[in-house]
């Protein structure tokens, strides 16, 4: 993945266990962009509004985004709404997580605009298979940079 | 003239017709009698007024139920006996009866409230019926108190609220405990199948370099032994949560209730059968179906549970042979599905919609929802299911669903 440029990967998950499966299956896609994970969505979206204490997000850093739909407090969707409402953090690819295939749920997603929406089947060779072609995708995504907010 | 002037005959028949006379009016007294008793003893409050509203006469279950003796109420307007508004507004009404002859009450009846002498209020079923005398019109009302019918119909209401209420609390807890469990159960399985991955490799160095056999043992069959229950238990665990999931969607998907053309729908179903009946080696035959009211996607849903259940429980001894067949009955639609399999004995009939009941768990596949799915569909639909069968002869399932309109009888 020689083409691949430095992309951050910040995932948003509040099971870390399934932050590990997620990091090594992208490990063995190949991948090995650097990580950043967030126990939820609040703390995320003061990464990326660079609220609070550190770490804020570098402005010179391009970004791509998983997120767990189900959180405590500030879920996935709510994120996405947040991501897609700001003019500038609009731009970075949002790749949604979660346990369910509840169609409802995977409409309103891509009705806020997420880039892709991934379920975490029970069985781990899916899984990790999804991962895979998830890592596929972000060696092959082009992903912008974002300017500093103001 | 005299009686001294009257014959003996004469005086006879005189006295014959007063004797007439005053039995007639004494028979006139019992009659009148005999109605007032039946009136004071009535159940029924009975109240009578004059056209202007003034009370002309209150029998005794009025007396009881208003709280007030006859007396006091007799020569009042009736309106004492009703609650504002309905007191300030009675003469008004009256006056345009009067007029109009346009009835709310009158030669109607409804629910109305009435006020005790105390001022406490009640609900009471008022029927008012109007008797036109030669020279004036009074009318009559018959009343009863409904306090504890009133009460009855709110316990009920409230009742059925609360189930409401709890049923969709019920299907919250299967939706969100089916969800969220599943979360920790990608855990278990991906981080096993991690652990399955290390125990390999470490086999892998170790049969190069040493020769241990407890070691050997341990990660060539202990170890991967374990992995595999935990494994088939996440898997089992799996499947039932998908199944849960899947119930609980059901009662809140949206239905669309349209008509259907059954005969098209079950042959669509035969084509995509096809291969599970010549595994099976069985023989499907559909007869005309009439149309029915239902939602296409759930509909076809339940023909093919009932079509899996009939091709997946053949006897073995005899070729399957499946019949699907239907007939009108009493404004609905009946249709069959017929198998000669294994048939279900009479103590499992009651339990096979249950959820997750399984009557042969070993020796077919299967989740244990098809006729409970097929159950909750069609009691959303003014649907019904319910079975026939003789263990070792075979099953039928019937379901019942409303005719569409427009269909011939008999068709």
């Amino acid at each position: 993945m020689s083409n691949t440029r430095q992309v951050v990967i910040l995932i948003a998950e509040d099971d870390i266990g399934h932050a590990r499966l997620i990091e090594k299956n992208l490990a063995r896609a190949g991948l090995n962009n650097p990580i950043i994970r967030f126990e939820n969505g609040q703390t995320i979206l003061d990464f990326l509004f660079r609220r609070g204490g550190p770490p804020k997000r570098n402005t010179d850093t391009p970004y791509l985004l998983l997120l767990d739909i189900r959180m405590p407090q500030v879920d996935g969707a709510e994120v996405l709404r947040q991501v897609k409402e700001d003019k500038e953090l609009r731009k970075i690819p949002v790749i949604m997580l979660t346990t369910t295939n509840d169609p409802r749920e995977v409409e309103r997603c891509h009705a806020l605009g997420c880039s892709s929406y991934i379920v975490k089947p029970v069985d781990y060779d899916k899984f990790a298979d999804g991962i895979k072609n998830l890592g596929l995708f972000i060696s092959l995504v082009e992903v912008p940079q974002i300017s500093a907010k103001d | 003239m005299s009686y001294e002037d009257l014959t003996k005959v004469e005086l006879i028949e005189r006295l014959k017709a007063l004797e007439r006379t005053s039995s007639s009016q004494t028979a006139f007294h019992d009659s009148e009698e005999r109605l007032r008793a039946i009136l004071e003893t009535a159940v029924e409050g009975i109240i009578t007024i004059d056209e202007r509203g003034i009370v002309e006469s209150m029998n005794r279950a009025a007396e009881k139920l208003f709280g007030y003796s006859a007396a006091e109420v007799i020569g009042k307007n009736v309106s004492i006996l009703m609650p504002s508004p309905y007191r300030e507004q009675h003469d008004g009404y009256l006056h345009n009866y009067r007029h109009t002859g346009q009835a709310k009450i009158i030669g109607i009846g409804r629910e109305v409230v009435g006020q005790r002498k105390d001022g406490t209020v009640f609900p009471m079923d008022l029927a008012v019926s109007e008797v036109k005398l030669v020279d004036k019109r009074v009318f009559t009302g018959f009343v009863r108190d409904i306090t504890e019918r009133k009460r009855a119909e709110q316990r009920l209401a409230e009742l059925a609220n609360t189930l409401a209420e709890k049923n969709k609390e019920l299907e919250t807890v299967v939706y969100v405990a089916s969800h969220d469990l599943r979360s920790p159960l990608v855990n278990v399985q991906g981080f096993s199948k991690e652990l399955a991955r290390a125990c390999e490799r470490v086999r892998e160095i170790l049969g190069k370099a040493h020769d241990q056999p407890e070691l050997k043992a341990l990660l060539s069959s202990d170890v991967p032994e374990a992995i595999e229950f935990i494994q088939a238990g996440v898997a089992k665990m799996d499947a039932l949560l998908s199944g849960f999931l899947r119930f609980s969607r059901l009662g809140r998907a949206a239905i669309s209730i349209e008509p259907l053309d059954m005969n098209n729908m079950l042959s669509k179903i035969a084509q995509s059968i096809e291969f599970q009946l010549k595994q099976a080696g069985a023989k499907l035959q559909i007869g005309e179906l009439p149309r029915c009211m239902g939602d296409a996607m759930q509909i076809n849903q339940v023909f093919s549970n009932l079509l899996d259940n009939a091709i997946k429980y053949v006897d073995p001894k005899r070729p399957g042979l499946v019949t699907v067949s239907g007939r009108f009955e009493n404004g609905r639609a009946i249709y069959s599905v017929h198998d000669n399999g294994i048939g279900i004995a009479k103590e499992h009939q009651g339990k096979v919609f249950e959820i997750f009941h399984r009557l042969n768990p070993g020796s077919t596949p299967g989740e244990g929802l098809g006729l409970t799915i097929a159950q909750k569909i069609l009691e959303r639909q003014d649907g019904k299911i319910w079975l026939e069968s003789e263990s070792g002869k075979g099953s039928t399932f019937f379901v019942s669903l409303p005719t569409a309109p427009g269909v011939r009888k008999g068709k």
